[in-house]
């Protein structure tokens, strides 16, 4: 199966896109040496200064659907291989929000899709801001490439997009790898937010799992000043790991205790919203940090994924509930310019069948879409290697893998945080070109 | 010979009431000198050094430290001096402290290796079978002994000072039998949930209750599972009905379905916790939850839109086959998809109306009717029409060699440690084939095996294990009520701590090992249970159905301080405390450890209790 693309008509697939995108943005240049980060300005803490961007990582846990996330509504079998769910065209009832360049002089195709793909309607809050802003990145049929793994088990895929390979020898998160690389100390490197730890957030750099501010104190005991004393005497100087856990906790739990984490009535009242909202506080806190892990589950849908105009779907409702906390989010650190120093990617684990199953869901598959957005990341929609067609690969299926998604995160790293890659993605060489999208 | 010594330190003569409840009419059922189950001749015993089991008298490596207890001072030995020559002999059972941990690993660290990485599911994939980990040990090298610590801490929820003296007197391998024999509900603990009203009540019925409130339903569930992890003596069909609940996880969040959980529960996985694995894969298979949860219910392979593969992936992925921990599979998509057609029309009642409302049906129409090739031919549907084609494929799964090594690696994992070792996984998936997949001389395999014995201190506490652990060695008392303040915070805290049953939401079930519970929020949790508990402020005292640590029991008959708090350390398990924590204890309490154990008023005995409990070391069994 492939989705094909029309031909479509010369002004849209326009290539005025590609020269803004070049002149603007300087995309595609060689990879050289890595780029000086900047000096933390509105995220800077004392005594820790450090340079870069934060990196923010939302992972939608489940394998979300790529091809509902940015709709190829310009392709008819789109529309064949998915009778009930496809998502209809921007000026249709329940359509796609139009990524093109038309609209949107702020953004870039060097991918050569313009206005054959679209967003899911319910990013319609970012698409107001960041996409019209051109801070907005779209990634369709990204993944793990075939050569490194084909899974299509969540688990061994979270691993994999978590680990940043799919080596047996690789056992660390990238994002902790990521930090580490730079060499950072600071109270507060790296915050997962979750009670477990993760992949992604685990490795040489010092993490704290924080599942929520407003709950995260010594607390419970008799008194405790006398079982701060009693903890120190059991926890520091033991190296096992329970013991170095433990070391890590009593170095910040204080300052941790002490950080202001009354809801935001502009973030949504859910546990996303409470995560973002409290990654911005401890963005802020001067505690030194420079990565955050974020997860945000439920996007396993094999059935009743949704149709078109159904606001209570269960695609819908994740997206809906993603983008209006991401755009909380974002808003929120725009405020006072922290997010020209912030990055945040959403990824998630495998993209979904092409052709929706006999439930109104869809299966496991391979690529999907992912997004970068921040002050310094350059809107658009970007990828390799693509055509004029969408290919279903025959010996892989659904959704054949054009940029490995390590591609767009090396860029980020290097471009926006100064980090050399070679430590962090020790199985991914390197490719001669970027994506271009980073300012 | 040595593997069935039990550190056997001194008698319980106090122990009278363990005495009635142990009489259990299948606990003849396995004598001592013959095999009850057959054994392969290259696995399992003649792996771990051969001889009749159980019939040396053990030695007793730890007897000494349990006849003059006293607080370890590793790098000031004599330090702490006796601090009484009058003392009787503690009713306490001795438990080992440094002696059993690896050799490596210094007494005042945690036992977890420093060097696996916390992420860790697997055993390293470079490892080829010939090197791993642990090598069985050579004929008439020492094995280490099966301490009743070590036994009672994984067997059960945790270990208590009866179950010590119980595994003392009846040795490990009786005890590991009589657990096996106990393969059902503990009717004393079953009767105390008479008054739940959906425990046993009809999956219609339940429905009912839930179509007007959700609330009940799971409330039952839960704190069932609380009351008899707590209670029952029945402690390894328990810890093996959780093991099957992490294994076949369902979690059904819309409302109307909600009800499937306790049918599930009570009716699907317990009936076959400690019987024939083919069983229990087939009773999951047909039982609405999973039908729903995985989707296979509405899988029409006969719509123009085809099979949903839901189902078909995960029975492969994780109920059977598996995946190897270098992530090699046996199946292939194909293989995937071919269990999906096989499957499909393995459906359930889906009218609202019918009496029959979620029975298991197994709808033709939906059925997929082409033959079906599976792993390259090894399994096919020809002639095998409609529900006979899935009635053939499970057992011929459950059988699969491939699956008996997945099954054995994670009992292992569950069991023994975070990375099994391949001696023990050929030998354990041996036991396993050889006996129509009953789990129960698998499981009398890993107990007896020279790797568990070696293991001390290699599996973290999961948060429910902990909760459980602490409350049990407390001599907590529990109140059964599911509507009451303890079910309640007792749910809250497990669920502060990202384990409250039946909520895990991918398929695969809660996790069972160290690394992703190894997190620091993780840890304040832990500490803000153990402290709430032993100091009694998890509820309401002057409210009903009071969660209530009587701590005065665990007295016993320690004369000072120093004795009590050795006393503790040993009733919790716990090594040595180094002089720096001994003294950090006392001080903020304002006590030195010759004081008179009148000196601990109640709030005192509570904190001291508190502290110990949030020992690096009490997070590990």
């Amino acid at each position: 199966m492939m989705l094909q693309l029309p031909n479509l008509p010369a002004a849209t697939r326009r290539t005025a896109s590609r020269r803004s995108f070049l002149g603007s943005a300087g995309g595609a240049v060689a990879l050289g040496t890595v780029a000086l980060a900047s000096p933390r300005l509105a995220l800077a803490a004392p005594g820790n200064p450090g340079t870069g961007d934060a990196l923010v990582v939302v992972f939608l846990r489940g394998g979300a659907d790529g091809l509902s996330l940015t709709p190829p509504y310009g392709y008819p079998s789109y529309r064949q291989l998915r009778p009930t769910i496809a998502i209809p065209p921007p000026d249709d009832p329940g359509g796609a929000l139009p990524l093109t360049s038309v609209d949107n002089p702020n953004a870039v195709f060097p991918s050569g899709i313009d206005g054959v793909i679209g967003l899911h309607p319910a990013f319609a809050p970012l698409h107001q801001t960041l996409w019209q802003q051109g801070r907005l990145a779209i990634i369709p049929a990204a993944g793990l490439p075939a050569s490194e793994s084909r899974t299509r088990s969540h688990f061994e895929a979270e691993r994999y997009w978590e680990r940043g390979s799919a080596s047996g020898s690789i056992r660390s998160g990238w994002l902790n790898r990521a930090v580490a690389a730079q060499g950072l100390t600071s109270p507060l490197p790296v915050v997962n937010k979750s009670n477990q730890n993760q992949d992604i957030s685990d490795g040489p750099a010092k993490t704290l799992s924080v599942a929520d501010l407003r709950n995260f104190g010594i607390d419970g005991y008799r008194s405790r000043t006398r079982a701060r004393t009693v903890l120190d005497a059991l926890y520091l100087g033991d190296n096992g790991s329970v013991g170095a856990t433990g070391t890590d906790l009593l170095s910040v739990v204080d300052q941790l205790d002490a950080l202001d984490a009354t809801p935001d009535p502009s973030y949504p009242n859910t546990k996303l919203g409470r995560d973002l909202q409290q990654v911005a506080i401890m963005l802020r806190s001067g505690l030194g940090l420079h990565a955050a892990a974020v997860e945000f589950g439920g996007w396993d849908h094999h059935d009743g994924l949704g149709v078109p105009g159904d606001t209570q779907g269960r695609f819908h409702r994740r997206a809906a509930e993603l983008a209006a906390s991401l755009r909380a989010f974002t808003d929120d650190l725009d405020s006072d310019g922290a997010l020209d120093e912030t990055s945040i990617l959403v990824i998630t684990e495998f993209g979904r069948t092409i052709n929706e199953n006999g439930s109104g869901g869809t299966d496991h598959g391979r690529a999907t879409t992912i997004m970068a957005m921040g002050g310094g990341i350059q809107g658009g929609v970007f990828g390799d290697d693509y055509s004029s067609v969408i290919a279903d690969d025959p010996t892989e299926g659904d959704l054949t893998v054009l940029t490995d998604f390590r591609k767009a995160v090396a860029e980020i790293l290097e471009r926006r945080a100064g980090i050399s890659i070679g430590s962090v993605f020790p199985t991914y060489a390197a490719p001669p070109t970027r994506l271009g999208l980073t300012r | 010979m040595a593997l069935a010594a039990v550190a056997v330190a001194c008698e319980s003569p106090g122990d009278a009431s363990s005495g009635t409840t142990l009489v259990d009419p299948g606990a003849g059922r396995f004598p001592d000198a013959l095999p009850l189950y057959d054994e392969p001749s290259t696995a399992g015993r003649a792996a771990a050094g051969g001889g009749p089991s159980g019939t040396t008298p053990a030695k007793q490596p730890t007897a000494e430290a349990g006849s003059t207890p006293r607080i370890t001072r590793p790098d000031s030995p004599g330090a702490a001096g006796p601090t009484t020559t009058t003392r009787k002999p503690t009713t306490l059972p001795a438990t080992p402290t440094t002696t059993a941990l690896p050799a490596t690993v210094p007494p005042s660290t945690t036992a977890l290796p420093a060097t696996v990485p916390p992420s860790t599911t697997a055993p390293p994939t470079t490892a080829p079978p010939t090197t791993a980990p642990t090598a069985p040990p050579t004929p008439g090298a020492p094995v280490a002994a099966v301490t009743a610590l070590l036994l009672s801490n994984r067997a059960t929820f945790g270990t208590t000072s009866q179950l010590q003296a119980e595994i003392s007197r009846l040795g490990t391998e009786a005890w590991i039998d009589q657990q096996l024999a106990r393969n059902s509900p503990e009717p004393a603990v079953e009767s105390q949930l008479s008054g739940y009203r959906t425990l046993r009540a009809s999956r219609q019925a339940v429905w009912a209750i839930a179509a007007e409130d959700n609330d009940p339903v799971f409330e039952e569930l839960v704190h069932a599972t609380v009351v008899r992890a707590r209670y029952s003596q029945h402690q390894l069909f328990e810890m093996m009905a959780h093991f099957w609940m992490d294994h076949f996880n369902i979690k059904i969040d819309d409302g109307p379905w909600f009800h499937l959980h306790t049918d599930y529960q009570e009716n699907v996985i317990r009936p076959h916790a400690l019987g024939r694995f083919e069983d229990l894969l087939r009773a999951t298979a047909e039982s609405p939850a999973m039908l729903h949860y995985l989707n296979n219910a509405y899988s029409n392979a006969n719509s123009s839109r085809g099979v949903n593969e839901n189902y078909g992936r995960e029975l492969l992925e994780l109920h059977t086959l598996g995946i190897a921990p270098d992530g090699s599979h046996l199946y292939t998509e194909a293989d995937v998809r071919g269990a999906a057609l096989i499957m499909s029309g393995w459906s359930i009642v889906t009218d609202r109306n019918s009496p029959s409302y979620s029975d298991f049906v197994f709808r033709d129409n939906y059925h997929w009717q082409g033959p079906v090739s599976m792993l390259d031919g090894a399994f096919t549907s020809v002639g095998l029409g409609g529900k006979s084609a899935g009635d053939a494929l499970l057992p011929y799964l459950a059988h699969h060699p491939t699956t008996a090594r997945h099954l054995a690696h994670k009992l292992i994992r569950r069991f023994v440690t975070d990375t099994p070792p391949e001696s023990l996984i050929a030998s354990t998936a041996a036991v396993y084939l050889a006996n129509d997949t009953d789990l129960r001389p698998v499981l009398r395999h890993i107990f007896l095996s020279s790797e568990f014995a070696a293991a001390t201190g290699q599996k973290m506490r999961r948060p429910f294990e902990l909760v459980l652990a602490a409350m049990r060695t407390l001599e907590t008392d529990v109140p059964v009520n599911p509507l009451g303040q303890a079910a309640q915070t007792i749910r809250s805290r497990l669920n502060d701590l990202n384990h409250v049953p039946w909520t895990w939401e991918q398929p695969d079930g809660f996790a069972d090992v160290a690394g992703p519970w190894l997190s620091s929020d993780g840890l304040l949790e832990r500490w803000g249970f153990v402290a709430r508990l032993a100091n009694n402020f998890l509820t309401n005292q002057n409210n009903p159905d009071p969660i209530v640590s009587d701590l005065s029991r665990l007295v016993g008959t320690a004369l000072t301080v120093g004795e009590l708090m050795d006393d503790l350390r040993v009733r919790f398990g716990l090594p040595g405390l180094t002089p720096t924590q001994q003294d950090a204890m006392l001080s903020v309490l304002g006590l030195t450890e010759s004081d008179p154990t009148s000196a601990l008023d109640a709030a005192r005995l509570g904190e001291l209790a508190s502290f110990l409990l949030s020992h690096p070391q009490y997070q590990v069994r």
